[in-house]
């Protein structure tokens, strides 16, 4: 018997009413991700149009010089963690599924959380405005201007709590994207065959796993250094503001290609659609992701040029900015190839998409100019840097974005696009965004600084800066038009066919508006555009030709299969909607505000409401005790259920969580050395009696742990390693190390703390797993989870001792 | 995941330059060269190799990858090239 639409969407959809808010479904998560995406631009929009207002005549009164530093670090801020990054988070959320053929993302209640962990770090950071302190530091909130003695409001704390709280979602969303797109392709669909659009996605996905956890490293360390006096960026006690310019930087430079790479994917998806034409040079389109992915990595100092830093180390930046703009040529003439050979049907999509390539690649040719040190010596601080940062970042992601949402829209309405309305944006937004910034450059070349609120009038700023706000109301009102015709389409557009722009992805072999489970069968393909080798894709997969067809569906069925050979391997039973998701982000709040009201007892409240949740999370599976090992997917398949194998998705996410985890622990070690190299003396005098002997038993200890735990001991692992956490901490308490006085103490109490936490995390999953055993839970994934979380914590701290105590011990 | 070697290995050449231009000065020259060589020895290894592969195989995924990887260790001869470049351009210490 065969599934039918009326069978798969009461198990799959998410519910009317209030309990909409137990959607896991990446469906209504990633359009949530993007609606409130869009909310928060329109909120940047307008402080850029009070900054703009403000800066129309020289003398202006509109805002005094506080509100203006609000408002340009509130626009920067906004844009960059809560418009960019999560909108196309929530594209990739929305569509990465639906073009790899899957009918959910892996971790569903892992995509609500990371949305709601989103929204309350908007909310949380947007409350300051309420409160009367909003963060007046500029986007990159630099120490030592956003420490303590220099702002001793709230503001940088509203800042750095609201944005690692949005950052926990980037990495969730990361995390969930990487091994939907490694284990959750179709059949078929090897990597040489993958969407460009997914390869975008997954290596900007790796990007957010190893960028951000410096800058929530950063966070961390400078409210700790805020709220409790731990000196990491003090000069006066051997830290260093400098750092916090690396660790910021870390995340900084990765993050606008995380930015661009998506938008690259939307761009590279559009064009050969509308060519009519395979994307030409495919592989080197591949390569060129790939190498961007890498290099962006080599770039965080030319945002510091003009940081006292030795001129050779300034030109290893400089060398690697000029190669990366050699990734980016290939995928620029790889899309003006593609369209040269084709013939190209000017629809909307490609209209945006032509208006992204002027304006991204003059963003370009600056940011080539501002990548020589001398230049950038010249134009530091200016405003050619403001005009060169718009040109790539709205050339490079906001044009790429409104092709993406006209060319998507009718898979999400299901009518048609009118082009008139479409058309009118666009120049609106084109004339009016380069009548903005292109006089901006001049305007910054004749030596108008950045952030200032006013300015003296014969400066030969007036003109420019008039002709730039009248550029940014014209914008404005291409984005308010674009409001309007979203509207007038979804209300008077006539029902689109399905595919409507003979496109030859998979998301188009689905009927639209698209249904909650996206496919009645799971199809396997033999093409990188499935619909144009067989147009008939779509039809046959919803007469249930496919994988995974059958009825009675009585739950959330989803194939897994190989990550590079794309066979099938497993079949996932994937949760249902939950409560669970919503209470763990609301209680993660409640910890992030009780460290902002630094009243102590409610975050320890938040924590351990928020541990109860995620122990409610692990252990409310859908598998159950006992039951059904395998199942027939169809197609001759007979395949074990996902819990049964130690190699099952959740395995493969807690390995990619543990790379993030590696690059926030390996952020603490940098802060370490770094410290080291630019301090005087390190460890300072007296500093030196913590002794070797205890810490080195203690790691003896937790190694034997690791053993404990290969063999299934796991009462046995949590009580060597809780041995090993109060020898170590003895040690350290013994050797009268205290934080507050040192950057150098401050970082080894950082580096034992973090790996504390691990430790207790480690204890907590081996007591599930025993739990889990003796409930008569008879599975292989949850062991198999626990053991390698476990490995990773020893091997950590053998990194942390290496630095802390072993290094130390050799050098003296 | 054989592609990510040639980028890796760029990155690890790049952190090295960068490190010992920090901790050293006179004898930045020879170290940086020295790690700049090892780096094209392993670009030259992979890269061949990865080569042979693709001819073998040229529409299989493995072929796909090999070449994926040859075009990338040619990338990161280029990129390595430039970012040691610099150690032998400026004057000692700059």
């Amino acid at each position: 018997m065969r599934a039918r639409h009326e069978d798969l969407e009461p198990v799959w959809r998410t519910p009317p009413g209030i309990a909409a808010l137990t959607g896991v479904n990446h469906t209504t998560v990633g359009l949530r991700y993007v609606v409130t995406g869009f909310a928060f631009f329109l909120i940047g929009g307008v402080l850029a149009m009070l900054m703009r207002s403000q800066l129309t005549f020289a003398g202006n009164t509109l805002l005094d010089h506080h509100q203006y530093n609000a408002a340009f670090t509130l626009h920067g801020t906004v844009m960059m963690f809560f418009f960019a990054v999560p909108i196309l988070l929530g594209f990739s959320a929305y569509l990465v599924p639906k073009m790899v053929g899957a009918r959910d993302l892996i971790f569903p209640r892992l995509s609500a959380f990371g949305y709601f962990c989103y929204l309350f770090g908007g909310l949380l950071l947007m409350s300051s405005v309420v409160y009367g302190e909003p963060p007046t530091g500029g986007w990159f909130m630099y120490t030592p201007l956003s420490s303590r003695p220099f702002t001793p409001d709230s503001g940088p704390d509203f800042w750095l709590l609201g944005v690692t709280f949005a950052e926990i979602s980037a990495v969730a969303g990361a995390v969930e994207l990487i091994a939907t797109i490694f284990k959750g392709r179709v059949p078929g669909m090897t990597l040489a065959r993958m969407p460009l659009f997914v390869w975008a996605i997954l290596v900007t996905a790796f990007m957010i796993v190893f960028a951000f956890p410096p800058l929530i490293l950063g966070s961390i360390l400078l409210e700790v250094e805020r709220a409790f006096g731990l000196p990491f960026y003090d000069a006066a006690r051997g830290g260093d503001p400098i750092l916090w310019q690396h660790l910021f930087w870390l995340f900084g430079h990765p993050e606008v290609y995380i930015i661009f790479l998506p938008a690259a994917g939307i761009v590279s998806t559009i064009i050969p659609t509308f060519a009519r034409l395979p994307m030409i040079g495919y592989r080197w389109v591949v390569v060129a992701l790939v190498a961007t992915g890498f290099l962006s990595f080599g770039l965080w100092v030319h945002h510091m040029y003009a940081v006292d830093i030795p001129l050779v180390s300034l030109s290893f930046f400089s060398a690697a900015s000029m190669a990366v703009v050699i990734p980016t040529g290939i995928q620029v003439f790889a899309w003006i190839a593609t369209l040269w050979h084709g013939r190209p049907e000017v629809r909307a999509p490609l209209v945006f998409v032509m208006g992204f390539f002027f304006v991204f690649v003059l963003g370009g040719l600056t940011g080539v100019m501002v990548a020589l040190v001398p230049f950038d010596w010249q134009a530091h601080d200016t405003h050619f840097v403001v005009a060169h940062l718009h040109y790539v970042l709205f050339g490079g992601m906001v044009f790429p974005l409104l092709a993406g949402l006209y060319y998507w829209l009718p898979l999400v309405s299901g009518k048609r696009l009118s082009d008139f309305g479409s058309r009118l944006v666009f120049w609106l937004v084109f004339v009016g965004f380069n009548l903005t910034f292109l006089p901006m450059h001049l305007t910054g070349l004749v030596g108008m600084p950045r952030r200032v609120y006013t300015y003296a009038d014969g400066m030969g700023w007036d003109l420019l800066n008039f002709i730039s706000t009248v550029g940014g109301f014209l914008t404005a009102a291409g984005i308010g038009a674009f409001l309007v015709d979203l509207a007038l389409q979804g209300r008077f557009s006539r029902r689109a066919r399905p595919n409507p722009w003979n496109a030859g992805t998979l998301e188009w072999a689905m009927p639209s508006p698209v249904p909650s489970y996206n496919f009645v069968s799971q199809p396997r393909v033999e093409d990188r555009d499935p619909l144009w080798r067989d147009p008939e894709l779509g039809a046959r997969q919803q007469r249930a030709e496919f994988y995974l067809g059958h009825a009675p569906v009585k739950r959330r069925e989803m194939l897994v299969t190989g990550a590079l050979s794309a066979e099938p391997e497993q079949v996932a039973i994937l949760p249902g909607n939950t409560w669970v998701p919503l209470f763990a982000a609301l209680f993660m709040g409640v910890f992030f505000v009780g460290v902002l009201a630094q009243v102590y007892a409610i975050a320890i409240l938040g924590i351990v409401l928020a541990a109860g949740a995620f122990l409610a999370w692990a252990w409310k599976t859908p598998e159950g005790v006992g039951g059904e090992r395998d199942m027939d997917a169809g197609l001759g398949a007979r395949l074990p259920l996902h819990h049964t194998v130690a190699r099952s998705p959740g395995w493969w996410g807690t390995a990619i969580v543990l790379f993030a985890d590696a690059a926030l622990y390996g952020s603490l070690i940098y802060a370490h050395l770094f410290l080291w190299t630019v301090s005087p003396s390190w460890p300072p005098p007296g500093y030196l009696d913590v002794g070797f002997a205890l810490p080195a038993v203690a790691l003896a200890i937790l190694a034997l742990s690791s053993v404990a735990v290969q063999w299934r001991q796991y009462g046995l692992a949590a009580a060597l390693a809780v041995a090993a956490a109060v020898l170590q901490s003895y040690a350290l308490a013994a050797s009268g190390l205290a934080p507050g006085s040192h950057a150098y103490s401050a970082v080894v109490f950082m580096l034992w703390t973090v790996q504390a936490v691990h430790i207790a995390i480690a204890v907590a999953m081996a007591l599930f797993t025993l739990r889990r055993r003796a409930a008569g839970y008879d599975e292989a994934q949850v062991p198999a989870v626990t053991r390698l979380f476990w490995h990773y914590m020893v091997a950590q701290w053998g990194a942390g001792f290496a630095v802390v105590h072993l290094f130390p011990f050799v050098a003296a | 995941m054989r592609i990510v070697f040639a980028p890796t290995v760029w990155f690890v050449h790049f952190c090295a330059v960068y490190i010992l231009a920090t901790v050293l000065c006179e004898q930045l020259v020879p170290t940086t060269a020295a790690a700049t060589l090892a780096a094209f020895g392993a670009y030259a290894v992979a890269g061949v190799r990865d080569w042979r592969v693709w001819r073998g195989a040229p529409e299989s995924q493995q072929g796909f990858l090999a070449f994926t990887h040859v075009v990338l260790c040619i990338l990161s001869t280029v990129g390595t090239l430039w970012v040691a470049y610099p150690v032998f351009a400026l004057p000692a210490c700059a």
